[in-house]
């Protein structure tokens, strides 16, 4: 039992009483909290609701909802990784867990230290995979933020026949000046253009 | 037209009492045109019916009764479609005859004297008689051949029949064995499946066990055997789906050399703390083939660990590679010998069956799995009965597969 993962908040799912009792019993060993114990995939998904876990380990097989429907619907709630545990080897089942941010797969028999190394490396990827997401989504907003800034840089070199350089202080002297981003004040000059449209105001 | 095959057929015969007689008798069948014998002397006409005849002429006073009894039994004997025409000259009628005449059957009795173109009408209409009952004889024997042609072909037909059965009833077998074994193979990788579920709660009340007992270190022996157990069972049902399993080949170019040493780095745990050394002897040109690595590196570990567990250190073991044809095709013979006792005195015609072992320990599945999969590459296994010290398997892979 090297390095422990920091301690986690978990939910878990198997129809077997037995699977439960283990998660229950071991889990606080390694450090963890066990915060939802559930026999299936609805019941996994509502208490996942009204207890927010850092990660969730299912079975795959259940009654009642499947592990890897209740992955996916417990996801559009609200990110979370998932570890699918399952006596057989489901491929195909496998093929459509996509949606689900499932980010280890044991086959049983599960050892606890099977456990330990699958946490370790769910979390790891999990953080990984947000920190990916993150950058994506700031770098598609740098890019529309660019756009706008562009729009109203060409708006004012017609209107007000500044270079692009000279635009761009002003943008930047009136954000400053009102404490604003400059895309604000892009996204200002933009919307007054459209309402003084066919206006020629100088 | 079957008469005469041999020029005697037709001839005419003639038992002449005197030698004027016959030299008449000579002088008017070779007037006539005749093919002819004239015999004077009693037992030549016997033996000239043996030879083939057409016609016999005979007077009453050549018909002795030793010539009598020698011709009727002749004539007694003749087969079905044979009846000589038999020409007796009387003098006066046939009641004038010392013998009575019916018993030669188709007789023609000419009253002396007789007229020489009646005579040679007589014998041509008694010839054309004869010849037909030659093309009879012909005919019958061309039935006869025919029917034996039919005879034979149906028995052929018959034989052909009983093996095409025979063949049947063994297909019939062999596809109701293939159907058993598929079944049993069905099974058993389900049995190993479901097996997963129960192996689990196993796994699970012996891990919260270890939790609670954790303030009793006098039971965590008791544990650790509980735990190998599990782990031997978990094992055994894997190796028995590996076993039961359908073999999918992902085939690609694969180096042997780099299988065997990744299979022996994989053995690593079971080496450690112990002398042991892997030696190849091999070209490397010889060691690249299509195969599929993962599955021969199942191979490879498999033999390699036997021969870890088969002798005492320091455990030598020697893996050679070299080109070899088989079946006309080029293939590449992989050798694992080991320094341990070897395979004398142990019988190995049953080695790569399943769950036959010579160890202690062991599912006995290792072997028959290595079968499984160098034979579903097209290739053999087998183990050599080489006379010095030491196991050695021999692993023959075609080069390209299929």
């Amino acid at each position: 039992m090297s390095r422990r993962t920091h301690p986690l908040r978990i939910a878990v799912a198997d129809d077997e009483q037995d699977m439960r009792m283990f998660y229950q019993e071991l889990l606080p060993p390694l450090g963890h909290q066990v915060v939802a114990v559930t026999a299936n995939g609805r019941q996994l998904v509502e208490q996942c609701r009204s207890t927010r876990p850092d990660l969730v380990i299912t079975d795959v097989r259940m009654p009642d909802m499947d592990g890897i429907a209740a992955a996916a619907a417990v996801n559009r709630e609200r990110q979370v990784p998932v570890i699918l545990v399952t006596a057989y080897h489901d491929v195909d089942l496998l093929a459509c867990a996509g949606a689900g941010n499932v980010m280890a797969y044991l086959t049983k028999p599960v050892k606890p230290v099977d456990l330990q190394a699958a946490i370790a490396l769910a979390v790891q990827r999990f953080e990984h995979f947000r920190q990916v997401s993150e950058e994506a989504a700031s770098l598609r907003q740098a890019v529309e933020d660019r756009k706008v800034i562009e729009r109203a840089k060409a708006i004012m070199v017609k209107r007000l026949r500044v270079d692009e350089e000279e635009a761009f202080h002003r943008l930047k002297t009136v954000a400053s000046n009102g404490h604003r981003k400059v895309v604000e004040v892009a996204q200002a000059v933009v919307a007054t253009n459209d309402v003084f449209k066919g206006l020629d105001w100088i | 037209m079957g008469a005469d095959r041999n020029g005697l057929e037709l001839r005419i015969l003639v038992a002449a009492s005197t030698r004027a007689d016959a030299a008449v008798s000579r002088a008017v069948l070779a007037r006539a045109g005749f093919a002819g014998a004239v015999c004077t002397n009693p037992d030549e006409v016997c033996c000239e019916l043996e030879r083939g005849a057409g016609a016999v002429v005979l007077s009453e006073e050549t018909l002795s009764p030793a010539r009598f009894g020698c011709l009727a039994d002749w004539l007694g004997r003749q087969p079905p479609w044979s009846d000589l025409p038999v020409v007796l000259l009387a003098r006066g009628g046939p009641d004038s005859l010392p013998h009575p005449v019916g018993g030669l059957g188709n007789v023609i009795v000419l009253d002396r004297p007789v007229r020489i173109a009646t005579l040679v009408s007589v014998l041509r209409s008694a010839l054309r008689a004869r010849e037909r009952q030659y093309q009879i004889r012909d005919h019958l024997a061309e039935r006869e051949r025919a029917q034996e042609a039919l005879r034979q072909a149906h028995a052929g037909l018959e034989r052909r029949v009983e093996e095409r059965t025979a063949e049947l009833r063994e297909t019939q077998a062999k596809a109701l064995r293939a159907e058993r074994l598929a079944a049993i193979g069905q099974m058993v990788t389900g049995l190993a499946h479901e097996s997963r579920n129960a192996l689990q709660r196993c796994q699970s009340c012996l891990s919260v066990l270890g939790v609670r007992l954790a303030d009793r270190p006098e039971l965590t022996d008791l544990l650790d055997r509980m735990q190998v157990a599990q782990d031997d069972l978990h094992r055994l049902f894997n190796e028995v789906r590996d076993y039961a399993a359908p073999i999918n080949l992902d085939i690609g170019v694969c180096d042997l050399a780099a299988v065997w040493r990744q299979a022996w780095e994989d053995l690593e745990p079971l080496r450690q703390g112990r002398g042991a050394s892997l030696v190849e002897a091999s070209a490397a040109a010889h060691t690249r083939c299509l195969a599929d690595a993962f599955r021969l590196k199942q191979v490879f570990r498999n033999l390699l660990e036997n021969a870890l567990g088969a002798g005492a250190d320091p455990v030598r073991v020697v893996v050679a590679c070299a080109a070899m044809e088989m079946d006309g095709r080029e293939a590449v013979r992989v050798t694992v010998r080991d320094n341990g006792p070897g395979f004398a005195g142990v019988d190995t015609r049953r080695f790569f069956e399943p769950f036959v072992s010579t160890k202690a320990k062991g599912t006995g599945l290792g072997l028959a799995i290595c079968k499984r999969v160098v034979e579903a590459h097209g290739g053999t296994i087998a183990v050599s009965d080489g006379h010095g010290p030491g196991a050695e398997v021999l692993v023959t892979l075609p080069r390209r597969n299929r």
